[in-house]
């Protein structure tokens, strides 16, 4: 079932009648909800039905599919992170909510891709965030329902089982590609550099692209193989050289500037037309929001949370994921 | 049907990983660690983990990589 925007009130009642809940609203409406079987984070932005819509007001929910069995709701701090594979269900998916900027969100992102089974189950998820007014002022924070209690610095992760015969599966929309340019690589990763090595050549990051003149709307795009990967940019500082990111660099990892997308809706719909999927669940990125200008559009039939990173396994950046129930 | 950990072909997969081409999403990024892993050099007790990192991947989610299985096995 497509998940909805609703009222606060709407959503209360949806929680007083047991249902289970995958939610996104702005903060001071999370913290009007009661306990129940709920996961949520905060962020004001979403994709509805009608078209992306911001309001600080609303609760974006996605119930959990009548296929699921069972449900664990478990928060994990920094160190405990890699425990997420060891807490799914032999079947099932996960969904994960980190706070933005905590060190919970900067672990997973550097840790998850080397956890120990991370890649066994379906695990989809997203970073809280808050109104892009706010930053740096509003705290990102992630909710567990059973005690309706809030963290900014604990991850929270629902953990959902299916029966045997249902399959859950995670894909993402990525509408990046890697452009021509050179190879970008790093001798260190992390979410900040100051240095970067073009085909194999050292320069200052911010620097270099600055005098290229880079867009730097354009994510660095890494290869999976056939599958793109995007890092974006956060700032550049011509004064210190150093370009921040949204998630982080690896090592050994060849990296490209991305190609311009035109048109984003028009390439959306060309890459996932309306009824292709179902999703149980999606999100979008809030660059993909504002730098396509999506409030008042739509992508496809797809609805979610607009959400300042993305998780499909790993942390990903202006990228959308769904997972579906198969 | 997923070949037993014994199989040979599953040390190809870790010791040639840019060899092959893969569909599952998951199998695409746990493969491109298998590429890092194998730039930076493995020990042998770290290889032989991810052997079995790889070969429980490909067990849990047997219903999902049949193409993959397919393409590596035939």
């Amino acid at each position: 079932m497509a998940g909805k925007i609703q009222t606060v009130e709407e959503t209360i009642a949806m929680i007083n009648e047991g249902r289970r809940l995958l939610l996104a609203a702005d903060d001071s409406v999370l913290a009007r909800l009661p306990a129940g079987t709920w996961v949520g984070g905060t962020i004001p932005y979403f994709m509805g039905a009608e078209g992306g819509v911001t309001s600080r007001e609303v609760v974006y929910v996605d119930e959990l599919p009548a296929q699921v069995t069972d449900v664990r709701i478990v928060t994990y701090g920094p160190d405990d992170l890699h425990l997420i594979p060891t807490d799914e269900f032999s079947n099932g998916f996960s969904v994960v909510i980190v706070p933005a900027t905590s060190d919970v969100h900067m672990r997973y992102a550097a840790e998850a891709p080397e956890f120990s089974g991370i890649f066994n189950q379906p695990l989809v998820g997203w970073v809280a965030g808050s109104h892009l007014d706010d930053v740096g002022t509003a705290v990102p924070r992630v909710y567990a329902g059973p005690n309706a209690e809030a963290s900014s610095t604990r991850a929270v992760v629902l953990h959902a089982s299916l029966p045997d015969g249902a399959l859950a599966v995670v894909d993402i929309v990525n509408l990046f590609t890697q452009g021509d340019g050179p190879t970008l690589t790093f001798d260190s990763p992390g979410f900040t550099q100051s240095k970067v090595f073009v085909d194999g050549v050292a320069h200052t990051f911010a620097e270099y692209l600055t005098s290229i003149g880079h867009d730097t709307r354009l994510p660095l795009v890494a290869d999976y193989f056939g599958t793109g990967i995007n890092v974006s940019i956060q700032s550049v500082d011509v004064d210190t050289g150093e370009v921040a990111f949204f998630a982080p660099v690896f090592v050994g990892v060849e990296y490209k500037l991305a190609a311009p997308v035109g048109d984003y809706v028009a390439e959306f719909e060309r890459r996932l037309h309306e009824g292709t999927v179902a999703p149980a669940f999606a999100c979008n990125c809030i660059l993909n929001y504002v730098y396509s200008e999506l409030e008042g559009k739509k992508t496809g039939d797809i609805v979610g949370p607009i959400t300042f990173g993305e998780i499909a396994y790993q942390l990903l950046n202006q990228t959308l994921v769904y997972l579906e129930i198969v | 049907m997923v070949p037993n950990r014994t199989d040979a072909r599953w040390e190809q997969l870790v010791d040639s990983p840019e060899s092959g081409t893969y569909q599952f999403l998951a199998l695409r990024i746990l493969m491109q660690r298998v590429t890092l892993k194998h730039k930076f050099g493995m020990s042998a007790a770290e290889r032989a983990e991810l052997l079995d990192e790889i070969h429980a991947f490909f067990v849990k989610n047997e219903r999902l990589v049949g193409p993959d299985l397919q393409s590596i096995f035939g």
